[in-house]
């Protein structure tokens, strides 16, 4: 059995592959395309962030992020090979994991479907992989889109918190209660889709 | 009401999970709970399907009415 450390070593080099995106291990050539989307406003907004993000605060992120087990931060791109947004799984234990951090580019995000697959394939890796039994994540307590696609996973709200003078909602998502074959139809259609589209 | 009228509220019912009382034409995108990016892609996966249409990637993102749907329809060849 792998430790914590190992399995992170692993899958910061390995991407983990979906039919119409893939989780690419952040790497800092990807920075600038990171920054441009933590900036756009709604981002700024919903992730409660005070300053402007440029590349050099983004690196010195990912140096700290380097030093980190039980991070992992992902590019997400689609098949054309072109980011289309980020994910990140966080805060690995043995029993637990988070998720969160997830941006969609807006000129993507309601034509395919990539906040949920990049989603799937990430909470698959944290029930499968990791084998934790809990996934938690937090968000502001107006971010209904994003509780609204939480909800349909399956998680369930479990507390609240302050953060930086927001309220935040924490919801945890059981292994049990996990059931990604519920949208392996949509997925499998807009990957078939694509392929059509593509012929 | 048109067969084809018929298939696109069961559409909405299958994509999204809501009752066909609630499927008229003023029902819009993130309007109620279950219209939301997920059931979007659920609505469009069904919407292709039982039409056998493809939709633009511009007409993907402009569906967001029942009433918009049903026009969308026409420009893809399907009565209504």
């Amino acid at each position: 059995m792998q430790t914590l450390e190992q399995l992170t070593r692993h899958f910061r080099r390995t991407p983990v592959f979906g039919s119409c995106v893939d989780l690419v291990p952040y790497a800092a050539e990807d920075a600038a395309a990171i920054v441009r989307l933590r900036n756009l406003p709604e981002v700024r907004y919903f992730m409660n962030q005070d300053g402007e993000s440029t590349v050099a605060t983004q690196d010195a992120w990912h140096h700290d992020y380097l030093e980190r087990s039980g991070d992992l931060f992902w590019v997400v791109r689609n098949k054309a090979g072109a980011t289309v947004g980020c994910n990140r799984l966080y805060n690995i234990s043995t029993d637990s994991a988070e998720k969160g951090s997830q941006i969609v580019d807006p000129e993507y995000g309601r034509s395919s479907p990539i906040a949920l697959e990049a989603d799937m394939l990430a909470m698959k890796l944290a029930f499968n992989e990791f084998g934790v039994r809990t996934v938690i994540y937090r968000t502001r307590e107006d971010n209904v889109k994003v509780q609204a696609m939480n909800a349909r996973f399956g998680f369930r709200e479990a507390g609240e918190e302050d953060l930086r003078g927001v309220r935040y909602f924490i919801y945890r998502l059981e292994r049990e209660d996990f059931h990604p074959e519920a949208f392996d139809g949509i997925i499998a259609h807009w990957s078939g889709r694509s392929g059509r589209r593509h012929d | 009401m048109t067969d084809n009228e018929a298939k696109l509220i069961d559409c909405f019912v299958q994509g999204l999970g809501i009752e066909a009382g609630l499927v008229t034409d003023d029902l819009t995108y993130n309007s109620v709970r279950q219209w939301d990016s997920v059931g979007h892609m659920a609505l469009m996966t069904e919407i292709e399907t039982v039409f056998d249409i493809m939709l633009d990637t511009e007409d993907i993102i402009g569906l967001s009415s029942v009433a918009k749907a049903k026009a969308l329809l026409v420009k893809y060849g399907v009565a209504i």
